[in-house]
């Protein structure tokens, strides 16, 4: 059995860490490509959300380099991604690429379930082993968060264009080679270290802006047209909630984090929850402009249902709260040309905004 | 106020009117709204059949993201707004238990609101969550707390509870049993108030399932799935099902098929859909596939998220299933007239062709 996964991110080191401790082998994708969109939108149906076409291309590149099955998490709804696995295979089916598709349901109550669902399908693993695989490929996924963060605040303030970018780029590949938790936490430091020992200005008062949306928007640079990173070069600071090791934990793990206080802060707009991350999106472009955000960009896939919700709140939101807001929905003719303007008028607004309230807190 | 002719002013108030928008859920449960209100001694107005203008109101408010059956939906709500005291808008989370509707269903009231809140309007919802995955919480659970809402005798209640769940159940019987939807939910659609007329009598249902043809059904027997409020709304289908019986095609839907049928037919498949409407519309694809047919035509509203995925399930299995004619039919608000009629008219040509080859070949 040769296992392969969807790119979400760098969740690839963490999944990587965590069937190698148990002895799985694997065949990660190769970086998502404008080659790998355009199989995915072949394969796919027109109207299917961005993420279930990259998917695709994923698997299909992985399967030409020797996979035979694919590891995807479920869901149970409302929104689509819970029957992702289940088209994405019948799609695969009816062509030279068949997979087997192992389907790991997010547990209903308690991380105990998850474990279970590890230990079926790699067979004679001890828990013992388990468990330490998950604790590592965790770390991993934790440290790798730690370094993104930093890499959407520290973009703005780059002197060289690309430094902050490289280095990010050289930690994540030492966070893949080490070895156990403590090798984790020390490539880490060490990284975080080398990234503000660059060239930076740090006299820069930047415009912070909250990235809110759907997770694989947020997640894939390739989901979202590579906004972070368009938005650091227009020398803007870039500030998310929603990061993979947090999605773990509320998912796989079953443990308590911020997501209820952001879904209180969601809860008059958006009564219930919706899916995806709809009612997240709400309460985050909330907690983001209470935590100094001056401006919030949602991004989500084109017709993507739990994002249209939010939308369709958000100006009310936007309107309560004084806040900017952005919604920018994209798929795989999301052209270069017509998101740039978009954000750079919105940039350029935000900045005016600023200029104008410190005047008036000056005078 | 009525004045009588001891000029005494009637004591009875002004029944309370509810509006219901012309959408989304009520091809579904028109009868047992409407029934449950009027049992309550509430007036009920519908808003008028989907037209240019009802669309258009709607699309000025919604985000030109959505769906059309949500735009349209909008305009329903707008069109009934200042005539009614409340428009009903249940929030819809779940009508089958370990099941959900649409993301846009569960978030129905909250867009409505604050589009509302927004434009400074005043839309007077009366909404009710409907989520049969908790205990009880189904759509008893969702009237009687209607009721207290609208201040009625739990009493009153309870009796119109009774009375709305019989005229529904025996709708759903009607339409499983072969009627087409339009002419089931026509008697519901009468103005005035229907329970002091008696309750509505329905023509005679066909036998079930049976693709038997009626008068006027000479053509091929045709399977067209899609949802209730995309077959039957005039202008999000783009009148299909008239263009189709203007062809004599025999039309068939996918509601006639129970869920029992539905869950038999998708057994095979290693996970259950967990959108309710989507099981209807697979389950019942794959169940008419098994019966003598003659094209299936799979309607998709542009925009739609758990269609496109469907349709393609479907589309799929169809072309698995050998060589019946299968049609994908998107329908959007700025779809012209004409495309449509062609594709329809080459789609009935490949039938055509079909049922020669077979007249040819086998000898009668
Ligand atoms: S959240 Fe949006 S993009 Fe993600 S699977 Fe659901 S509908 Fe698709
Ligand atoms: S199921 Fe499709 S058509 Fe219906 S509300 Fe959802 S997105 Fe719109």
């Amino acid at each position: 059995m040769k296992v392969t996964f969807p790119h979400m991110g760098r969740m690839d080191i963490v999944v990587k860490a965590l069937f190698a401790e148990l002895g799985v082998e694997v065949v990660v994708p190769p970086p998502i490509s404008r080659h790998t969109l355009s199989l995915g939108v072949a394969l796919a149906p027109e109207g299917a959300c961005l993420p279930l076409k990259i998917n695709l291309g994923n698997f299909w590149q992985a399967v030409e380099q020797g996979a035979d099955t694919v590891v995807m998490v479920g869901g149970v709804g409302p929104c689509r991604f819970g029957y992702y696995h289940q088209v994405q295979q019948e799609i695969l089916r009816d062509t030279a690429h068949a997979v087997q598709m192992i389907v790991l349901e997010p547990p209903e109550k308690h991380m105990g379930e998850l474990l279970q669902r590890i230990k079926v399908l790699t067979g004679q693993a001890s828990w013992w082993r388990i468990v330490k695989a998950v604790r590592l490929a965790y770390e991993k996924s934790v440290a790798l968060d730690r370094l993104e963060q930093e890499l959407l605040r520290l973009r703005c303030r780059e002197r060289r264009i690309g430094d902050v970018d490289r280095v990010y780029g050289r930690y994540c590949d030492l966070i893949d080679q080490a070895k156990n938790i403590a090798d984790v936490r020390r490539v880490l430091a060490e990284g975080l270290q080398a990234m503000h020992a660059l060239p930076l200005d740090w006299q820069k008062r930047p415009i912070v802006v909250g990235m809110v949306g759907e997770i694989y928007a947020l997640l894939e640079p390739n989901g979202s047209g590579d906004l972070a990173k368009k938005l650091g070069r227009l020398g803007v600071e870039v500030r998310r909630q929603l990061y993979l090791s947090r999605w773990i934990q509320e998912h796989l793990f079953k443990t308590r984090t911020e997501r209820r206080s952001i879904q209180a802060l969601a809860a008059p707009y958006i009564g219930c929850e919706i899916g995806g991350h709809g009612q997240e999106t709400v309460g985050s472009a909330i907690a983001l402009a209470e935590q100094g955000c001056m401006g919030v960009v949602q991004v989500g896939p084109l017709t993507c249902m739990p994002e249209i919700v939010a939308q369709s709140v958000m100006a009310q939101v936007s309107h309560d709260r004084d806040l900017p807001v952005l919604t920018l929905f994209v798929d795989e003719q999301t052209g270069e040309g017509g998101m740039e303007t978009r954000l750079e008028a919105f940039v350029d607004m935000l900045e005016r905004r600023n200029r104008i309230q410190q005047a008036g807190l000056n005078r | 106020m009525k004045i009588n002719w001891l000029g005494l002013a009637q004591s009875r108030p002004r029944p309370t009117v509810i509006g219901i928008p012309r959408g989304l859920a009520y091809y579904e449960y028109l009868p047992l709204w409407r029934a449950f209100f009027e049992a309550m001694g509430c007036q009920v107005l519908l808003s008028p059949v989907s037209n240019p203008a009802v669309l258009a109101q709607g699309k000025l408010r919604v985000v030109d993201e959505a769906c059309s059956p949500v735009k349209i939906f909008f305009g329903h709500v707008y069109s009934l707004q200042g005539k009614v005291d409340h428009i009903f808008v249940p929030r819809l989370i779940s009508v089958q238990e370990g099941t959900y509707l649409c993301p846009k269903f569960l978030g129905l009231p909250d867009m409505l609101r604050s589009v509302a809140a927004l434009g400074d309007e005043q839309l007077p919802l009366l909404t009710v969550d409907v989520n049969c995955r908790q205990a009880g919480g189904g759509w008893s659970d969702a009237l009687r707390t209607v009721g207290k809402q609208l201040g009625v005798a739990a009493s009153r209640v309870r009796y119109a509870l009774q009375t709305a769940l019989a005229m529904q159940a025996k709708y759903e019987s009607q339409i499983q049993s072969g009627m087409l939807l339009p002419e089931a939910l026509a008697p519901w659609e009468k103005a005035g108030t229907l329970l002091l007329q008696g309750p509505p009598v329905p023509g005679k249902p066909v036998r079930k399932n049976q693709p038997i043809n009626l008068p006027g059904e000479e053509g091929p027997t045709v399977v067209v799935v899609g949802h209730p409020y995309v077959l039957f709304d005039p202008l999000i289908s783009m009148g299909l099902i008239t263009k189709l019986r203007k062809r004599a095609v025999a039309v068939r839907t996918v509601m006639t098929v129970d869920g029992e049928e539905a869950g038999r037919a998708t057994e095979h498949l290693p996970k259950r859909l967990f959108w309710s409407f989507g099981q209807q519309l697979l389950g019942g694809a794959l169940h008419w596939m098994g019966k003598p047919l003659e094209g299936m035509i799979f309607v998709a509203p542009f925009g739609c998220g758990p269609d496109s995925l469907i349709g393609d399930l479907v589309e799929r299995f169809a072309r698995r299933e050998g060589n019946l004619p299968f049609l994908l039919l998107t329908v959007d608000e700025h779809g012209g007239d004409a495309g449509m009629e062609t594709r329809l008219d080459a789609f009935l040509d490949v039938i055509e062709q079909k049922r020669q080859v077979r007249s040819a070949t086998v000898p009668v």
